[in-house]
């Protein structure tokens, strides 16, 4: 180690751990120069990756980490769909610097994509081995204190999942009937600000009109009821969710227990308001 | 006090099991649920049937023996008690009772109520050895060990290894327990050379037993006679992935 006697005294304990620590974690590569012993320790590091990410923890920590992720997406896209209370330019400028670097769209959906997919994998794989796991089953199981979201994940996800698919082929794809909002375009004015400076429009072009979509989109009830139950599921699912995370990575103690309860709560009903807040405003005449 | 069992009734580990209803006659409300069946075996076997079998051995809530579903609820209705320290008092005159075994997958059943919890076992056995010097009784404060630290590791160490978690769980978890026995050695200073490697092994043998997956919801902690609390599975879920990660880049 690279550090004076003196100094290393009066790094003191702590720093020390640190070093050796480190040492150890920079010389891996290094260390044993031979091809044989590479190889062997390439082996060794799939293995043991490989082992960690099939096991139960393992797989319990991936839905965790992309459930985090995914909330994450859920809150950034909740307040871009807020900005329609801001009015058509607003919302229509917000979803032109989304579009205007078609490369980044591209490289975020297939990155959301493979982050969805892992969740719902490990999710649907983790629940059938649960349902292995007890396969004469009890006359009479009392629930003491699950919540009712605890124990409906797996139909709450499904119905998560199921919502997605239709939203996505209802405003991104735009399938069957749903071909006219690609032909709603207008300009848009000339705001100065972030978005101006990100992604700049030309005046007199036109561009497509999300505010206007969104408004054909929700006058229709049956859809708006779709889109209502869709969210609902989400918060439901979320109330457990969020404060799982927590558990599952390890930072859950017994008195956080009732506040990351809470928090999660407040969360996924903040989510449910803001998400469904634009179909209702819409179908009640508010957005027009 | 006059009892309706629905009891459990099962051959062997191959046969078809079912329900038997049992009268339990002139009990006493201070008798346990176990002195209670041994009442009523002590009538069956006079009748020259089968006496239902059951585990039990301290009878004191203190080695984890006794087991059983009862109205659905592992040890009973009563809070942080064992089947053997739950009292017929706790029962209306004349109820109907259902007892059934622990059923899991890694707990089959062997006759009638007594569930195979030999799984747990194999994974204290999986956890291997702590290395500890021999010979005299160290010197009691050689090893420095904080309150707060020692008071946690007693509170995990608290498990006696009943199978209630696992019989509570709705994907028969073993998490509390292996969490627990994770837990209690490694907090200690005792407990720290082997610390990783033996967090890997019981995390590998319990999934190998064939328990379910933990989904939070801590139904565990909720019948857990010896109120062991879901913070030992959080600590078994941040020592594996520490584990598993030292693995990965150090070899
Ligand atoms: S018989 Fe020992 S704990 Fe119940």
């Amino acid at each position: 180690m690279g550090v004076p006697r003196g100094a290393r005294d009066t790094l003191g304990k702590l720093p020390e751990k640190l070093l050796r620590r480190g040492k150890h974690l920079l010389a891996f590569p290094l260390r044993g120069r031979g091809l044989i012993f590479q190889t062997a320790r390439g082996f060794v590091f799939m293995k043991t990756l490989w082992q960690l990410l099939r096991s139960s923890l393992g797989r319990k920590y991936l839905m965790a980490a992309t459930g985090l992720l995914l909330v994450g997406f859920v809150v950034v896209h909740m307040l871009g769909n807020l900005k329609a209370f801001s009015g058509a330019d607003a919302l229509n400028h917000y979803a032109h610097l989304l579009k205007s670097r078609a490369w980044a769209l591209w490289v975020f959906r297939a990155g959301l994509l493979a982050i969805a997919l892992v969740h719902v994998g490990c999710g649907i794989t983790l629940a059938l081995e649960n349902r292995r796991a007890r396969p004469q089953p009890y006359v009479r199981l009392k629930t003491i204190q699950a919540s009712v979201a605890s124990l409906s994940m797996l139909g709450s996800g499904l119905v998560v999942g199921a919502f997605v698919l239709f939203h996505v082929l209802h405003l991104t794809v735009q399938v069957g009937g749903f071909q006219e909002y690609a032909k709603l375009k207008s300009p848009i004015a000339d705001a100065p600000g972030i978005l101006q400076a990100l992604a700049p429009v030309e005046p007199g072009r036109s561009y497509p009109d999300v505010y206007e979509m969104i408004v054909h989109a929700f006058s229709v009830p049956w859809i708006v009821l779709v889109y209502l139950v869709g969210v609902g599921a989400l918060g439901l699912h979320l109330s457990h969710g969020f404060q799982s995370v927590f558990q599952t990575l390890g930072w859950r103690s017994d008195a956080a227990g009732p506040f990351l309860t809470g928090l999660a709560r407040v969360l996924a009903l903040a989510i449910v308001l803001g998400m469904a807040s634009v179909p209702a405003a819409v179908l009640c005449g508010f957005l027009r | 006090m006059n009892f309706t069992l629905k009891i459990w009734r099962q051959k062997d580990a191959n046969s078809v099991g079912r329900f038997v209803e049992v009268s339990a006659r002139g009990i006493r409300p201070e008798m346990s649920f176990l002195e209670m069946l041994d009442v009523v075996n002590d009538e069956v076997t006079q009748a020259g049937g089968e006496p239902v079998a059951f585990d039990h051995d301290c009878r004191e809530g203190i080695c984890g023996a006794c087991s059983l579903v009862i109205n659905g609820e592992p040890h009973g209705p009563n809070e942080k008690a064992t089947t053997c320290q739950v009292y017929m008092r706790s029962f209306r005159d004349g109820e109907t009772i259902t007892v059934e075994p622990f059923r899991a997958r890694a707990f089959p059943v062997l006759k009638d109520l007594v569930a195979d919890r030999s799984a747990f076992d194999r994974i204290i056995q999986a956890g291997g050895f702590v290395s500890v010097n021999t010979g005299q009784a160290p010197e009691a404060n050689a090893a420095p060990i904080g309150k707060e630290v020692a008071e946690k590791a007693f509170d995990s160490a608290a498990c006696i290894g009943c199978g209630a978690c696992v019989a509570a769980c709705k994907n028969s978890s073993a998490m509390l327990f292996v969490g627990a026995k994770i837990a209690h050695l490694g907090r200690l200073p005792q407990g720290q050379p082997e610390r990783a490697q033996r967090a890997r092994a019981m995390v590998a043998r319990m999934d190998a037993e064939g328990f379910g997956n933990c989904t939070n919801q801590y139904e565990c902690q909720a019948v857990c006679p010896k109120g062991v609390t879901v913070a030992n599975i959080a600590w078994m879920n941040r020592d594996y992935l520490a584990a598993s990660l030292k693995k990965i880049f150090t070899g």
